[in-house]
């Protein structure tokens, strides 16, 4: 697994490449709890390159959208495909995490 | 395999024409460690792909194993000295076959109830998700275990099935 993190405007962005299991879910949760300081709590975890994830995975998303809204702001995924997408649509996922076809609809759903 | 029907298992429906898997098979054993998972996943990936699984057969048997053995990991020992993991994975030519022994405490994944997927945000678990998906993307589970208290899993992925 991969991670990067970028700014867009007020827009966190934390990038995910590669597998998220149990061995590196626990990486991804800290990335993403890291970046929630002061008003840094819209993020977007962009999973164009992301290609497996396990319930680890999700957790970590579930913690981090949780952590997020409680700050008063969100975490929004995008370009999330194959079996990731399948994975979030099994776990009841898609109800309740806002998704977006690529990070820049992601980001500018913020705006609205 | 006594092939009960998981409860929550996604509707499947016949594919047109399936590809055979070409035979392939490998086996590991390892300590229940964390640090352990990439190697096991490792040997998923290997069979699957010598036995030219299509991506979706492979994801699948891979998210299953990955299920298991992290619940393995994290607690199929507690309380006990540390053990082994005994996975292996058979491909054949309608199906992959997966087994995983352990000598860990006594846990049959058929056992928990589905979770709530219509929960709000706010009444979800930060877990209890693993289980429900190792039902969802296998067609068959079987779980013993033998008096010397070894445990065994069977999960099968048929080819051919979509989800």
């Amino acid at each position: 697994m991969e991670l990067s993190v970028s700014q867009c405007g007020d827009v966190c962005v934390v990038g995910v490449r590669g597998s998220v299991d149990g061995s590196t879910a626990a990486q991804l949760q800290d990335t993403v709890a890291g970046q929630l300081t002061g008003s840094a709590a819209r993020m977007v975890v962009d999973c164009t390159g992301l290609e497996y994830t396990s319930s680890a995975g999700l957790r970590a998303l579930l913690a981090g959208v949780k952590e997020c809204r409680r700050h008063g702001g969100d975490l929004r995924l995008a370009a999330v495909s194959g079996g990731v997408r399948r994975v979030l649509d099994l776990s009841g996922f898609t109800g309740i995490l806002r998704i977006y076809p690529d990070v820049d609809s992601a980001v500018s759903s913020y705006a609205g | 395999m006594s092939g009960q029907p998981a409860s929550d298992r996604a509707a499947r429906l016949p594919a047109a024409a399936a590809k055979p898997l070409v035979r392939s098979a490998a086996g590991l054993t390892v300590d229940a460690a964390i640090d352990a998972l990439p190697r096991l996943l490792d040997v998923v990936d290997r069979v699957c792909h010598a036995s030219g699984a299509e991506a979706d057969v492979a994801f699948d048997v891979r998210l299953a194993v990955d299920e298991v053995c992290s619940n393995l990991i994290a607690h199929g020992y507690r309380g006990l000295a540390p053990g082994p993991i005994v996975l292996s994975v058979e491909a054949q030519p309608d199906r992959v076959v997966v087994q995983i022994a352990d000598r860990g405490r006594r846990f049959d994944l058929r056992s928990l109830p589905a979770p709530d997927l219509h929960a709000p945000l706010e009444a979800r678990p930060v877990g209890g998700l693993g289980c429900h998906l190792v039902r969802s993307v296998v067609d068959d589970i079987d779980y013993r275990t033998d008096p010397g208290g070894e445990n065994r899993l069977t999960l099968v992925r048929r080819v051919g099935t979509k989800r």
